[in-house]
């Protein structure tokens, strides 16, 4: 299986890492962001992806797989956190971290809270209706990605993103 | 929902994050992939006198070496064991691997509990090797993660003695090790992933002692070590259903065996073969034993090729009273 593949990278695990954090390091983070919204939080889970991605490079071996390989992890990885820490707690911060670097503090508000209001609409959502939207919306996946990113079929992947849809509309006519 | 509803999603999805600005993780990252140890462990004497099938293969993981965890072709190890360990069908270029189980958190209806999980490490140093992987978080199976704070170093591993009655001495070198870690709480389910891991690899049900940046320990992550760390009972750390093979991602036949260990009401454990949210197979075995982790072992015939996931689970012996029934999954892809 080591020299399974046609077109094998001659990348090592570190250059990997390396190669992959420069395409993909900050769009995988504003993923996470938009699941678990504290983005420190965000950070930490795409950098334990990358390192467990760096564990598994021996099998993945392949950008495209390693990519497939990182999503899944930090879609998983985000969902665990979202249970099993105190997120919320850490709002606050959140909050900060997204307005500081923005111009004037009336059109920050402004922006900040128009933006605040799809990430809080986002959390009310069922996990599975919040993930297919940010695979979709955000980065752009297709039907089928987005199924064996979740590991669910593409009839569920269509069901979550209408409901989802549905609901994130009702949720940002209510608040605007 | 039309496409003038799909580009405004787009954009407002865009929008929500567009400002964020990762302060930028690589160093963090890289420090804990890294591979090369601080301080190279010097083997003491009294080992000569070791004697059992096990601390032949203790006697090689001992020269500390680069390689062990990334696919980079590692050096040919200075000694070899006699008897090699279970090797795999492969060979990558490291060497011959052998194989070592690595222990993993994961989330079940009892809580946060440990998985087995199988992996391959070069030949020169298999517990230094495992012990990483399982500090690192390194799980094939994304639904596994490690529960040591991030940045935590194995830098070296070392056993005196003889079989159980030995000590593992286990370097970890890393911010924030004696304090119990932040937010999860899970300081002593952590010494347990690694002390497990430790005694699998070396063969032996020993005592673990740990140090930190080169000090013997009192306290790591808030628990106290100074006595050594013993593991508990499997039953009680351990996930109560769990399948050893095949691995997550694991390319199989049509008709693949599955295998596993479960502690479960009656020794009943069911599974189902999953495409999408369809169960196109299903069926229950029993584990060897009752309510204490046993093995267990069931043929799936898959009805083609095809990506699934195999779900396995205990029953639910409340009757929907408690929080549901305890369950390990693996996708594989049927040729």
């Amino acid at each position: 299986m080591t020299s399974g593949t046609d077109r094998p990278v001659r990348w090592d695990a570190d250059t990997a890492v390396e190669e992959l954090y420069a395409a993909h390091y900050r769009r995988l983070v504003r993923l996470s962001v938009l699941l678990v919204r504290d983005v420190e939080t965000a950070e930490e889970v795409v950098q334990d992806a990358f390192v467990a991605m760096h564990g598994r490079w021996r099998r993945l071996r392949e950008p495209d797989l390693a990519l497939a390989y990182l999503r899944q992890a930090v879609v998983n990885r985000s969902r665990s956190v979202l249970r099993h820490r105190g997120v919320r707690a850490r709002h606050a911060d959140a909050e900060r971290t997204v307005v500081r670097d923005l111009p004037g503090a009336d059109e920050a508000a402004l922006v900040t809270e128009r933006r605040g209001t799809l990430l809080d609409a986002l959390r009310t959502l069922p996990d599975r209706q919040r993930e297919v939207l940010a695979l979709r919306y955000y980065l752009d996946l297709s039907e089928s990605e987005i199924a064996s990113t979740l590991g669910i079929s593409r009839g569920a992947v269509k069901s979550h993103a209408s409901r989802g849809v549905a609901a994130l509309r009702t949720l940002m006519e209510d608040d605007s | 929902m039309n496409a003038h509803d799909d580009d405004r999603l787009r954009t407002l999805f865009d929008d929500a994050v567009s400002d964020v600005e990762p302060r930028g993780g690589l160093d963090r990252i890289q420090a804990r992939t890294a591979t090369r140890t601080r301080r190279p462990w010097v083997w003491g004497a009294g080992g000569a006198v070791l004697a059992t099938a096990a601390t032949v293969a203790a006697v090689a993981m001992l020269t500390s070496g680069p390689g062990t965890t990334d696919a980079g072709p590692g050096p040919a190890p200075a000694t070899q064991p006699s008897k090699p360990a279970q090797t795999s069908a492969t060979e990558p270029p490291g060497g011959t691997p052998v194989t070592v189980s690595v222990y993993y958190a994961g989330d079940t209806t009892r809580g946060t509990r440990l998985f087995k999980e199988t992996h391959q490490v070069a030949m020169d140093n298999p517990a230094l090797a495992a012990a990483r992987l399982a500090v690192e978080g390194a799980a094939s199976d994304p639904d596994y993660r490690t529960l040591w704070p991030q940045g935590t170093q194995v830098t070296a591993v070392s056993f005196d003695g003889i079989g159980d009655q030995g000590t593992a001495t286990v370097a970890l070198a890393g911010e924030g090790l004696t304090a119990k870690p932040a937010g999860t709480g899970h300081g002593s389910l952590a010494l347990q992933q690694l002390a497990y891991t430790v005694q699998d690899a070396l063969g032996v049900r020993a005592r673990l002692e740990l140090s930190v940046d080169g000090t013997p320990a009192d306290t790591v992550l808030g628990q106290p070590v100074s006595q050594g760390v013993e593991t508990q009972s499997a039953d009680d750390v351990q996930s109560p259903v769990q399948i050893d093979s095949p691995a997550d991602g694991a390319t199989v036949d049509r008709t693949f065996t599955v295998t596993g260990r479960a502690a479960a009401f009656e020794a009943n454990v069911q599974w189902e073969l999953m495409q999408g949210d369809t169960a196109v197979e299903q069926g229950f075995t029993t584990a060897a034993e009752c309510c204490t982790l046993s093995p267990f072992s069931f043929e799936v015939t898959a009805p083609g090729p095809g990506d699934y996931t195999l779900v396995v689970h205990d029953e639910d012996a409340s009757g929907g009273e408690g929080s549901g029934p305890v369950k390990d999954t693996k996708r594989v892809t049927v040729r």
